[in-house]
């Protein structure tokens, strides 16, 4: 069986923006290279990094918000990467996107409502009548009430606007959600609740998740599959058991040893590995290995290897790509 | 070290009188860590603002029992006093350092400013200082990261300046409000490190405020969990994360999710949202989402008390008639001085406290 | 297109209409506007203004173009002196239509009976409050007609160069550049040069006078700044989230830029209107100054002023035919730019999200 969604070989380069009279030749910063995963139906997959890890990039990649520079998009076997804007219209329905702040993410000047009639409207789904009844049920279906379809957005608190997003996406009836720190904005206390709505809706509808975050708790929550990408490139890849019990990769180990545990008890006796520096900016990458300068495990690998060699990712199911690993 | 009683803040809007913080109550002794957990709107931000002095008196009415520091009383000080208490005796770090760091002087330069106000350093010996200052925040090279210019520096490079900054008089208190939300894990990592470092070097007393329960419970001695304006719960960070009392803090803890608990059961949650600020309430703030609440939750608001030695039970709440009204006060007296054992606010948490 | 084919069943408890109707930004806004008195004494002064300037021909004031045999100007009588008289004489230059009828009603209903001179007359012995509220007329004429080229032309283009981006935006800025380097003045000159020379086939065959010329000169002018002010609004909303969604939807780019981003301009819009009409209208009397504008026997603000300068002369101090079309001036423009200001404030949706989400 093919897969949902199959992202090979992805690639995305800006140039950089200084292209005034006297600037020196355009400099080309590598956002995300090489990015190749699957999803399958009504399957989560979590794309985890720090800040220019380029999640963010892969994510409005494959919601067609940004062209690739090379690669390949398929969704159900159509190719979208290189698709004009016409070819992809048709197929926006089944791949929807939630956007991060829900301050920003739904037209001050439109009632609830309307926003989330508007996708219908688009794509020319039902009469206007059937419409009306269709978003009342989306309203629901996300844990509003109907009732506040004529309401705006300003009246409603973050947790909620957010709710309004999701009713928003599911108005097409995609197959698939890409969902871009859908809850990073949101308390603490709504958070459990918007997770809670995903899972709920994947049972309910089938729908598949492309979730990127930075909070790895929440991913290993929500996705059984997980990719941690650290500047623009996957490092590593697997299922929830294999990144969270038995990360492979070092760069994964330090992230995870860096989450804060809500337990004095287990924050005081852990070991924790605390990674020297900055994670580097994608537009001077380190040479070799991107995580070389910062990796505590180096002296694990013989020779400078990590410093003149960029390790592989294999096609493995549960994949690093680190030399350690390899040895 | 510093001593807050009652502390209440009050903005004027176009839509009245609106209560931000409405009686916070702590003590925080030299070299501890207060945490201070809340959701936004909580109240923890401005409560930090109020204890910097940092609040424009045309909009808010800042009232308190007492507020002092060290032996200063802060509510008595008028905005010169302020100006040179701030920096010397209490320093402040936010969340965006980008946001309070001038883009237009070089790191050196605002280091400077800063012992050249305070201390009328000389020009060269300021900057001497500058730089060891930047090396004592594990900044590398800093003899010429000092030359460059904030938007030079990565995110967590620029908070360690604000650290360095703010930590350049030796400041007995420190207030940091969501230092590292805007940070990467990795790098949060490596600033609360930092902190731990210089606290211990000097004595800092720090108030930590944050939204996430893994960090307090990382950094904290003591924490403060706020809801709507008010302290609803007060405990060390050990007896809190291991016998939360209020439901609001019981609630918070089970919708975290954790990475190391099991991931496929869904979320525990807390129902509704965080009140408005402006809305008038009777009774508890968190009664319209509390699970257990009482009918005398709805009218009467629980004050701030201690559970004395027996503590709130561990575990599920036994299920409860929610018309059951008939739980009498078997509290000591609503604490007036800062709370020192574990207290809370909430009615159905102290019934449980008491001795069967 | 398929249509109504929802594969999953969706059905929600209840149809009827909501009935929790909710607070639109624009009646927030408008909250705020009634909270400002400035701002409302403001727009109710303006509101005054207009309907008079609207309805002139109908009040019973003295014609604004009957001439009078004396030499000297009278001086204002004020109404308890002499409330009205019954002098009026029909005499107006060609009028509309609907003017003509308003001018039938007036007469049907007052007779020859108008108000005295209370604003005193002008040299040549017309009534100046007359004059006054007749000349409004052209201001506001060309306050909307400058509002409705902003409105048209330059939000359009803007909101497309901002939002098209690229070399589209750099091209029609260029555009906008090159037209706002004009000497406006000297193509006036020029044009009405022309039309000097070809009177009798543009404006006998074709009507384009001096007056058309000068409408169109300011209607070209004013929507250049109109154009800049939209178009950096949308290159920042662009980028916004709800527009993003918009775009990962599907929706046509004409669609994102009337449904979403021109409304959320709108806001400034209005704002930046209100503000820039008190240029135009001085931008007219200006011109008209120059003798380049509304001709006699019409009237104009512009043509008041001319009115005033030549009174200035060493024989005598006629004092009111300057002051009092400059109070009329400097009380409307004012009024405007009160208004401007108020909305600005209510305008803003920060104070709006600051409430409703922080502390």
């Amino acid at each position: 069986m093919s897969a949902l969604l199959e992202v090979k070989a992805l690639e995305k380069s800006f140039f950089s923006s200084s292209r005034g009279l006297f600037a020196p030749a355009p400099k080309v910063v590598h956002a995300v290279t090489d990015v190749s995963f699957a999803l399958e139906p009504s399957s989560a997959l979590g794309l985890v990094g720090e800040s220019g890890s380029g999640k963010s990039t892969t994510a409005r990649m494959v919601a067609g918000l940004l062209a690739p520079t090379s690669g390949s998009i398929r969704l159900n076997g159509v190719e979208l990467a290189t698709a004009s804007e016409a070819t992809w219209r048709p197929h926006r329905r089944r791949l929807q996107m939630i956007f991060q702040d829900p301050y920003a993410s739904l037209d001050p000047r439109r009632t609830i409502g309307d926003t989330v009639i508007e996708p219908m409207i688009v794509h020319r789904l039902g009469k206007p009548r059937e419409r009306r009844v269709r978003m009342l049920a989306l309203l629901e279906a996300v844990g509003l009430s109907a009732q506040h379809a004529a309401r705006y957005p300003h009246e409603f608190s973050g947790g909620q606007r957010q709710r309004v997003g999701i009713a928003r996406a599911l108005a097409l009836e995609p197959e698939i959600l890409v969902c871009d720190e859908p809850v990073s904005a949101l308390d603490v206390s709504i958070q459990a609740q918007i997770v809670n709505l995903f899972k709920e809706l994947r049972e309910r509808f089938g729908i598949a998740y492309l979730f990127i975050a930075h909070d790895l708790a929440v991913v290993r929550n929500l996705c059984e599959r997980v990719a941690v990408m650290y500047l623009g490139r996957i490092v590593e890849i697997g299922t929830r058991e294999d990144v969270f019990e038995h990360p492979a990769h070092p760069y994964t180990r330090a992230l995870l040893s860096a989450i804060p545990v809500p337990d004095p008890r287990v924050e005081r006796t852990r070991d924790r590995i605390v990674l020297l520096g900055d994670p580097p900016s994608p537009s001077s990458p380190p040479s070799g290995c991107a995580f070389h300068p910062r990796c505590g495990e180096r002296v694990r690998v013989p020779g400078d290897r990590c410093v003149t060699e960029r390790p592989e990712l294999s096609t493995a199911l549960h994949a690093a790509a680190c030399h350690i690993e390899r040895q | 070290m510093l001593e807050v009683t009652d502390l209440a803040v009050e903005f004027a809007t176009d839509r009245g009188i609106v209560r931000a913080v409405d009686g916070v109550s702590f003590d925080l002794a030299a070299g501890e860590t207060l945490g201070i957990v809340g959701e936004s709107g909580s109240g923890k931000s401005v409560t930090s603002l109020a204890l910097m002095g940092l609040l424009d008196a045309r909009s808010a009415r800042v009232t308190a029992g007492a507020m002092r520091i060290g032996s200063i009383d802060a509510m008595r000080l008028s905005p010169r006093e302020w100006r040179s208490l701030r920096g010397a005796q209490i320093a402040m770090i936010f969340q965006d350092p980008m946001t309070s760091l001038n883009p237009f002087l070089t790191i050196e330069r605002q280091l400077s400013e800063v012992l050249e106000r305070h201390e009328n350093a000389t020009r060269s010996a300021a900057r001497t200082r500058s730089i060891e200052a930047l090396a004592d925040v594990g900044i590398a090279d800093p003899a010429s990261r000092a030359d460059q210019f904030p938007h030079e520096l990565s995110g967590g490079m620029r908070q360690r300046v604000m650290i360095a900054m703010a930590l350049m008089m030796k400041p007995r208190i420190l207030i940091a409000d969501e230092p590292t939300t805007a940070l990467d894990v990795t790098v949060q990592a490596q600033v609360l490190e930092l902190l731990k470092d210089c606290q211990h070097r000097h004595g800092t007393a720090i108030v930590f405020i944050t939204h996430s329960l893994g960090v307090v419970a990382r950094v904290a001695d003591r924490v403060l969990v706020m809801y709507a304006g008010s302290v609803v719960e007060s405990a060390t960070t050990e007896a809190l994360f291991a016998r939360p009392a209020h439901p609001y803090t019981r609630g918070l803890l089970a919708s975290v999710p954790r990475i190391d608990s099991d991931p496929t059961a869904p979320l525990t949650t807390i129902g509704g949202t965080p009140p408005n600020a402006s809305s008038e309430r009777v009774g508890c703030a968190f009664a319209p989402r509390c699970e257990l609440a009482l009918n005398r939750c709805r009218r009467e608001r629980p004050l701030l008390s201690s559970l004395g030695k027996n503590l709130a039970r561990v575990g599920p709440v036994p299920n409860r008639d929610p018309l059951d009204d008939q739980v009498e006060d078997h509290v000591e007296e609503p604490v007036e001085r800062a709370p020192t054992g574990h207290s809370a606010a909430c009615f159905v948490a102290q019934s449980e406290a008491r001795p069967s | 297109m398929r249509s109504a084919s929802w594969r999953w069943s969706l059905a929600p408890s209840t149809e009827l209409v909501p009935t929790e109707p909710g607070t639109s930004l624009v009646a927030e806004s408008w909250r705020r506007l009634k909270r400002n008195r400035f701002a409302l004494t403001a727009l109710v002064f303006l509101c005054v203004i207009a309907s008079a300037s609207f309805l002139a021909p109908l009040l019973p004031l003295p014609s604004p173009a009957a001439l009078r045999a004396s030499i000297e100007p009278l001086a204002p009588t004020a109404p308890w002196v002499e409330f009205g008289n019954h002098g009026f004489a029909r005499e107006y230059w060609p009028l509309s239509a609907l003017d003509d009828f308003f001018v039938d009603v007036r007469v049907a209903v007052f007779g020859d009976w108008q108000t005295g001179h209370w604003l005193g007359t002008d040299s040549k012995g017309r009534d100046l409050l007359s004059r006054i509220v007749w000349g409004s007329r052209t201001s506001i004429a060309v306050a909307l007609l400058a509002m409705l080229t902003s409105l048209a032309i330059g939000v359009t283009w803007g909101a497309c160069a901002g939002y098209v981006g690229g070399r589209v935006d750099r091209v029609m800025m260029r555009i906008v550049d090159v037209l706002y380097s004009l000497p406006f003045i000297f193509i006036v000159i020029f044009l009405i040069t022309v039309l000097q020379g070809w009177k009798d086939v543009l404006e006998t065959r074709l009507g384009i006078d001096r007056e058309v010329v000068f409408y169109v000169t300011i209607g070209a002018v004013y929507w250049l700044t109109m154009a800049r002010v939209v178009r950096g609004q949308v290159l920042s909303l662009r980028r916004a989230e709800f527009v993003e969604a918009a775009r990962q939807m599907g929706a046509s780019t004409p669609r994102i830029l009337f449904v979403h981003i021109v409304p959320n301009v709108l806001g400034i819009v209005i704002v930046y209107l209100t503000l820039s009409i008190p240029a135009v209208m001085l931008f007219e009397s200006f011109l008209t100054f120059l003798g380049l504008g509304i001709e006699a026997p019409k009237v104009s603000w512009g043509l008041l002023a001319v009115d005033g300068a030549e009174t200035l002369t060493p024989l005598g101090i006629d004092w009111w035919i300057v002051v009092w079309p400059a109070v009329a001036m400097g009380t409307t423009l004012a009024a405007l730019n009160i208004l401007g200001d108020g909305m600005r404030d209510a305008l803003d949706p920060k104070s709006v999200t600051a409430k409703a989400s922080r502390t």
